[in-house]
C-alpha cells in the first residue's frame, strides 16, 4: 500500500501527517508528502483607513512564486524530518495549481491507496469564501480521504 | 450500548459507499492488526443483517480481521449527532464512513452526513468513495 499526505504546514496538516505515519508504520506501507505552491496574499497596514475597494486592493501584497516555492520547500523539509524521526522515508513533491485539483490528479495518476489531509474547521460562512481543500478532496478523490482536524 | 474497545469505527447505512467503507475497515484491520467496530446508524438493516454481511466480507477477503458489530439505541436525533455520540462514548482512533459523490443539485436537496460529522468529532475521519 502507499499513502499520500497533503500538507500546507498548518497544525491540522501536522496532525494528519502524524496520523498517516502511524498507519504507514503499522501497515508497512510507503508514503509520499505533497504541498501545493500557493502564493499567500497579505494585507499591510495603510496610513489611512481605506474608503473604497481600490484602497483595500492597494494594501494587499501577493507573495512571489519564488518566495512561495521556498516556503513550500520548508514545509516539505519539516514533514520529511517528522517522518524520518519515525523511521519512514517519504518521497516529497511540490505541486502547482488549484490545490484540490492538483492533489486529486497526482493521487490518481500515481495510484495512491489513500490521502491524508488536515482540516481547519472554518465557520460555514468562511468556508463559503475560501473553500476547504479537505472537503474538496473528499468530493474529487476516487480513493479514501482521511480528514484530520486541528485540536480544539 | 456497551462501551466499545476497538481502534476503528465504521459507520454504515444502506448506501453503496457504506459497503466500500466496510471493505475498507476489514482491509485496514488486516493490514494494521487493529480491531474494528461496525455501527449501523440511520439504516434499515438489522444488527443480524449487518453481522451476516460483515462475516461474508471477511470470508470473501480471506483476511483475519477483528470485527464487532455494535448498535445504537433508536433515536429521533439526526444521524450525525447520533454518530458523534457513539464516537465520543468509545475510545476510537479513527472513524470511517462512506461518501457518495453527488452532483450540485443533489447537494441542494440532500443533507450531507459526512460534513457535520467532520466538524463534530475530534478523531480523524476517513471518507470512502
Amino acid at each position: 500500500m502507499k499513502f499520500l499526505v497533503a500538507t500546507d504546514g498548518s497544525q491540522s496538516s501536522e496532525r494528519a501527517l502524524e496520523h498517516a505515519l502511524s498507519i504507514t508504520t503499522a501497515a508497512d506501507a510507503e508514503m509520499a508528502v505533497v504541498s501545493v505552491v500557493d502564493p499567500e496574499v497579505r494585507e499591510f497596514p495603510a496610513a489611512d483607513e481605506p474608503i473604497d475597494i481600490g484602497d483595500v486592493e492597494g494594501n494587499l501584497i501577493r507573495e512571489s512564486i519564488d518566495d512561495a516555492e521556498r516556503r513550500t520547500e520548508r514545509i516539505l523539509e519539516n514533514a520529511r524530518a517528522m517522518a524520518t524521526a519515525e523511521d519512514v522515508e517519504p518521497k516529497t513533491e511540490m505541486l502547482y495549481g488549484d490545490p484540490v485539483e492538483s492533489i486529486a490528479e497526482f493521487a490518481a495518476e500515481k495510484e495512491y491507496d489513500g490521502i491524508f489531509v488536515g482540516h481547519r474547521g472554518l465557520s460555514e460562512a468562511a468556508e463559503r469564501v475560501v473553500g476547504s481543500v479537505a472537503k474538496g478532496l473528499v468530493e474529487r478523490s476516487q480513493v479514501p480521504v482521511t480528514v484530520v482536524r486541528e485540536t480544539a | 450500548m456497551n462501551a466499545p474497545d476497538a481502534d476503528l469505527l465504521v459507520a454504515v447505512d444502506d448506501t453503496g459507499a457504506s459497503y466500500r467503507a466496510a471493505e475498507f475497515g476489514i482491509e485496514w484491520s488486516a493490514a494494521t492488526d487493529r480491531s474494528v467496530d461496525i455501527v449501523h446508524v440511520g439504516s434499515s438493516l438489522t444488527e443480524a443483517d449487518i453481522r451476516t454481511w460483515i462475516e461474508s466480507l471477511v470470508v470473501e477477503y480471506g483476511v483475519v480481521a477483528s470485527v464487532d458489530v455494535v448498535s445504537v439505541d433508536g433515536s429521533n436525533d439526526p444521524v450525525p449527532e447520533r454518530l458523534g455520540e457513539v464516537v465520543r462514548d468509545g475510545d476510537y482512533e479513527l472513524l470511517a464512513m462512506g461518501n457518495e459523490n453527488r452532483g450540485y443539485l443533489d447537494d441542494l436537496t440532500h443533507e450531507s452526513v459526512s460534513n457535520p460529522v467532520i466538524e463534530d468529532v475530534s478523531i480523524p475521519v476517513v471518507l470512502v468513495p
